[in-house]
């Protein structure tokens, strides 16, 4: 089987994985799309909105998919960084014991690692999961870990903001994508949510999931795949630099917002390590779009779940960071074109 | 005794016979002001005369209307006769017209005339008595020229009727008119020296210019008036809301889908030729979008 058939079976499969995940999640479709594009572009995902709107069952869901080993961790204040790796009990001969705690626990093996209300987690923990998003490896009783097939997904309310810690910048660009999970705006979803006996049972309905028809071990070489099998041209360099220094200086590129003094409100913008991110995720796009060719529009597909948590505004500005983010994304888009 | 009788007699009767044989009653001259008159000027004279029942005015006894003399002039008489308790009530209102160009202030006067009453065949004269006033000159006399400057000032100018609400009127309805007309020929695109008129003028003609071999250019300039006709860059992803933002464009759509496939594939995919069809297919579709723009199509 050649590459281009292998790369098409794959799409397929794909294709059908985020369809059984719509059929399951629904009225999710965007968010949807772009968890499946950061499964294929091997990246790691931080999912935030407000409670109860179904983002541990999208993951659930995601992992139940995918198939392979999973471990799930509920981020709590008084977690430490060595409850990921051990734990101690008394067996029953009253021996102390020492056991692989989850992130050990399945080895190579693990694929998918939830981390549930991950900034109820004290930095600590946050400092360790870097590594493990980072590098894919851990190091504990004299030795590296390493979990080549691991993905991180991890999950944050955004309504409750005590007892919780802001994750540091650098945690936070380790996430390829940043999506928010807001409430079905569809009438018959919604409907469909309330009185279909069939959502109201999450177990059930995640169980009923085909699972591994992508096997988990193959994604790093689908991914890799993908990656070659796509080559900008100079052209789409040329965009996605200036959407880089847009995010950057968005002034330069005549960009505008109300009530805003453009020079002075980026502190910080995207790291090289997001724009390939970027650059990653909207080959996937276009993958799944079934063209070898990258787009623009595969950019502009994933330009706001990569970049948004990546650019970082001026104290002055982080007040109104809900109202200028998304106006700055949006600027963004609409002030540069291609050619 | 009966000499003082016959005196009693003789003094009621010569009474009585007085009274009865008075054949005018009353008399009475009404003049206005006597003064301060200037040529032009009009003066009536009111005649009051209450006479006895049988005693008759004798109209010719009136000054006839017409000139008096070379300054006076009658323009009117009237005469208003009244039953009065013993007799008749006449009044006569007589209006002279002077035109007399004194020097300096003159006395003037209407001249007397008599009036006469018949009464049985026998004729009874009222005299009217001569009436003085006084004339003054109407316009300086002497000549003062203060500086070069004329005594005599012109006439002051009639005064314009006011014509402001009539003014407004038009003003309000030119104006309205004019916004109408001008929305008309927005609406029917007939303002084509506007800039939204204007796009695809300047595309179409450096199109025209161009061969097959300026791909490049050839495409940048037509993207670069579609995205200023979006107001942002347009992509083919977003054509939907472009169709829905420009419905006069829809017409287009094959031919603009065909145009974004085949820059997509020039700029991003194997960097495709054009060729002259090609070419021409641009030029056409940049006249075509000139063509909607100017309301032509």
């Amino acid at each position: 089987m050649n590459l281009n058939n292998q790369l098409s079976e794959w799409r397929d499969l794909a294709l059908q994985f985020e369809q059984q995940i719509n059929d399951t999640i629904l009225g999710q479709n965007k968010a949807i799309r772009h968890c499946v594009i950061s499964v294929f572009a091997r990246g790691h995902v931080l999912l935030e909105g407000n409670v109860g709107v179904g983002k541990t069952t999208l993951l659930r869901a995601l992992a139940q998919g995918l198939g392979g080993d999973y471990q799930r961790i509920e981020g709590t204040i008084d977690l430490m960084p060595a409850d990921l790796i051990y734990y101690t009990y008394l067996d029953n001969r009253g021996r102390p014991q020492v056991d692989p705690g989850p992130l050990l626990k399945q080895g190579e093996r693990l694929a998918t690692f939830f981390f549930n209300e991950i900034n109820r987690a004290r930095p600590q923990v946050h400092s360790l999961l870097l590594r493990v998003m980072a590098e894919r490896s851990v190091s504990a009783f004299n030795q590296d870990y390493q979990f080549p097939h691991v993905q991180v997904f991890a999950d944050r309310n955004r309504i409750e903001r005590e007892e919780t810690f802001e994750l540091p910048a650098a945690a936070r660009d380790r996430f390829m994508m940043e999506i928010n999970i807001d409430t079905p705006k569809d009438d018959a979803d919604l409907s469909e949510l309330i009185f279909n006996p069939r959502f109201h049972d999450v177990e059930k309905l995640i169980a009923d999931l085909t699972s591994g028809k992508i096997a988990y071990y193959q994604l790093n070489e689908i991914g890799k795949e993908i990656q070659e099998s796509i080559q900008p041209s100079a052209k789409l360099h040329e965009y996605a630099l200036n959407l880089w220094k847009a995010t950057q200086r968005p002034a330069d590129f005549g960009i505008i917002l109300s009530d805003t003094e453009m020079n002075q409100l980026v502190q910080a913008g995207s790291s090289p390590r997001g724009m390939s991110f970027l650059i990653r995720a909207a080959k996937v796009n276009a993958w799944l779009e079934d063209r070898t060719t990258l787009l623009p529009e595969d950019l502009q597909a994933i330009f706001q779940v990569t970049m948004a948590h990546r650019i970082f505004l001026n104290p002055v500005y982080e007040y109104r960071k809900d109202e200028l983010k998304p106006e700055l994304i949006t600027g963004i888009l609409e002030g540069i074109s291609a050619p | 005794m009966i000499p003082l009788f016959l005196l009693l007699i003789t003094l009621l009767l010569s009474s009585c016979s007085s009274s009865i044989s008075e054949p005018i009653h009353s008399f009475q001259v009404q003049t206005p002001r006597p003064f301060g008159y200037v040529i032009g000027d009009k003066i009536t004279q009111r005649l009051l005369v209450e006479v006895r029942q049988g005693v008759e005015l004798q109209y010719s006894s009136l000054p006839a209307r017409g000139t008096i003399n070379r300054w006076l002039n009658l323009n009117k008489v009237k005469i208003n006769k009244k039953k009065a308790s013993d007799g008749w009530h006449y009044q006569i209102d007589l209006t002279y017209q002077v035109f007399y160009a004194p020097l300096e202030v003159k006395m003037l006067d209407l001249p007397a005339f008599t009036l006469q009453f018949r009464q049985f065949g026998n004729t009874v004269g009222q005299e009217v008595p001569v009436w003085h006033f006084t004339t003054a000159p109407l316009r300086e006399l002497a000549i003062r020229k203060d500086n070069g400057i004329e005594y005599m000032r012109p006439d002051q100018l009639a005064p314009l009727i006011d014509n402001s609400a009539v003014t407004t009127r038009l003003t309000i309805f030119s104006a309205i008119t004019s916004l109408m007309a001008g929305y008309l020929a927005w609406l029917y695109g007939l303002l084509s020296f506007l800039p939204k008129y204007q796009i695809f003028k300047k595309p179409t003609r450096q199109l025209a210019k161009l061969t097959e071999g300026d791909e490049e250019k050839m495409l940048a300039i037509f993207h670069h008036a579609l995205n200023r006709l979006n107001g942002k860059p347009l992509f083919k992803h977003q054509s939907k809301v472009f169709y829905q933002e420009f419905p006069r464009y829809k017409q287009l759509q094959s031919e603009l889908d065909w145009f974004f496939d085949y820059s997509n594939e020039y700029f991003f995919g194997s960097h495709a030729k054009l060729d002259e069809n090609n070419s021409h297919r641009i030029q056409q579709l940049s006249k075509h979008c000139l063509d909607i723009e100017r309301g032509r199509r």
